[in-house]
């Protein structure tokens, strides 16, 4: 349930994902405390209420005006940096290196099915993917929600690999996936 | 999911909905991980289109607005642009095994002249020969001892490489000195008045790097700006993190030489506070002059 309410708070825009998601499960867990029933099957739903008004909350403190110009102006900023540029060539060199590892570590059918999914543009890319779920024997939802657990899997462990060689100089980690 | 659904799923993610329909797909999602799992989905093939650059121009800037203010899309974004490289890098070994070797050895000779660490790519292009291979269905397991002993004879030849990737790692220094990096120590606090740092840059400086000691930096990430004395900013940066250096604790600024015209500037570090609000850490004062 955490993870679920840190992807919706991303997805809502919510400042900090990670701090709403347990303010809302303290929320909850007070409400029980303080003797609340709430059925088991209803669960999942009673979080989302609590989080939709925790996000409503956020909303009724609007941001400052800085803060909204700030992101606009770092952004252009950073495109506009020549040295941004090589760092963010190197970091991508870094997280390239995490990548090979990590992609070691998976069976050899899985790391296949993650790259080979990936491959290709438009109508290349359609027809391999039509032609990977054929050779699995399942429906094309079902390979992309496949082929999503094993790059969720993956990120994870690059974004850990890349933490522990301390080579990222740019954004923070998270790694809510 | 029934057909169609996938663009619901991307209207979702972009702020393209209306409140009800995102409410009642949040709904499905806390309902059932499937349709969590699809809309993750979703927001990895949105994120794959934009770093292809196929996103049509309306959802781009939607999703660049998003962009802007994730860190966490940011990570994401880093990962998939990895991921997609080196699936197309393996994909390009997916050609008939001779063209596909011959091709292998000339690149990795080619990238011995190109980058440092180059052992790194050519076991990658090792790894990769035999994934390929081993995807190719049919005898997979012949494939796979052939391989094997290619892999070998690979490393052999690595081994013999070594010596000419270093010659001509050589060469490369060589030619990259052009690029002249000047790196200054800066101490907080000092103002020309009393004697702030002096940068002389010579004709030929490229890049200057600002190393910031800091004494007691807030928890990252820290943000940098530098402006001029008269307040007008010139450079910004956000996701900084102090490391060690000889002087202690510090953020590195790489500025390009051409941002920084002779005259006096003002670096100022922040750390944000668990509102997400700028806070001052430290101001360092110095003097740009370049030798004439």
């Amino acid at each position: 349930v955490r993870r679920k309410l840190i992807r919706f708070f991303e997805w809502r825009r919510g400042r900090f994902p990670e701090d709403m998601a347990d303010e809302v499960i303290d929320r909850v867990g007070r409400r029980l405390a303080e003797g609340e029933r709430i059925r088991t099957a209803d669960a999942p739903r009673y979080f989302l209420g609590v989080a939709r008004n925790l996000l409503r909350e956020s909303w009724a403190q609007p941001r400052a005006p800085e803060e909204l110009s700030d992101e606009v102006a770092t952004s252009a900023s950073l495109a506009r940096d020549p040295s941004a540029e090589a760092e963010a060539a190197a970091r991508t060199e870094a997280w390239m290196a995490c990548l090979d590892r990590c992609l070691e570590r998976l069976p050899v059918e899985s790391r296949q099915l993650v790259l080979l999914y990936h491959q290709d543009q438009k109508r290349a890319r359609i027809e391999r993917r039509q032609e990977l779920a054929r050779r699995l024997g399942i429906g094309r939802n079902a390979l992309r929600i496949r082929v999503f657990r094993l790059r969720a899997g993956l990120e994870a462990c690059v974004r850990a690999c890349v933490a522990a060689s301390g080579t990222d100089t740019g954004t923070r980690s998270t790694g809510n996936r | 999911m029934p057909p169609g659904d996938h663009e619901r799923l991307t209207r979702y993610l972009l702020g393209e909905l209306p409140d009800a329909e995102a409410e009642a797909l949040e709904d499905e999602c806390f309902d059932d991980d499937e349709t969590q799992a699809a809309l993750e989905a979703a927001e990895d093939d949105l994120v794959d289109a934009f770093v292809r650059g196929t996103l049509p121009p309306e959802r781009l800037r939607a999703f660049e607005s998003r962009y802007a203010a994730s860190p966490e899309l940011r990570e994401r974004v880093q990962f998939a642009r990895a991921l997609l490289r080196m699936s197309d890098e393996r994909a390009g070994a997916a050609a008939p095994p001779a063209r596909r070797w011959t091709a292998a050895w000339a690149a990795a000779a080619a990238l011995a002249a190109a980058v440092a660490g180059w052992a790194l790519v050519d076991q990658r292009g090792a790894r990769r020969e035999r994934d390929t291979a081993v995807l190719q269905g049919g005898q997979r397991a012949r494939e796979a001892r052939e391989l094997e002993a290619r892999l070998r004879a690979a490393a052999e030849e690595l081994e013999r490489s070594r010596a000419e990737q270093h010659r001509l790692q050589g060469l490369l220094e060589e030619a990259r000195r052009p690029l002249k990096v000047a790196s200054f120590a800066l101490a907080a606090g000092l103002t020309r008045d009393i004697g702030g740092t002096v940068l002389d840059l010579t004709r030929d400086t490229t890049v200057v790097r600002l190393h910031l000691a800091l004494i007691a930096p807030p928890p990252p990430p820290l943000e940098a700006e530098i402006q001029t004395p008269e307040g007008r900013e010139l450079w910004r940066a956000r996701g900084l993190r102090p490391r060690p250096t000889a002087e202690g604790l510090a953020v590195t600024l790489t500025l390009g030489t051409d941002q920084l015209p002779d005259g006096d500037y003002v670096a100022t570090v922040f750390g944000l506070d668990r509102g997400g609000r700028r806070e001052e850490t430290a101001s360092f004062a110095f003097r740009v002059r370049r030798a004439r």
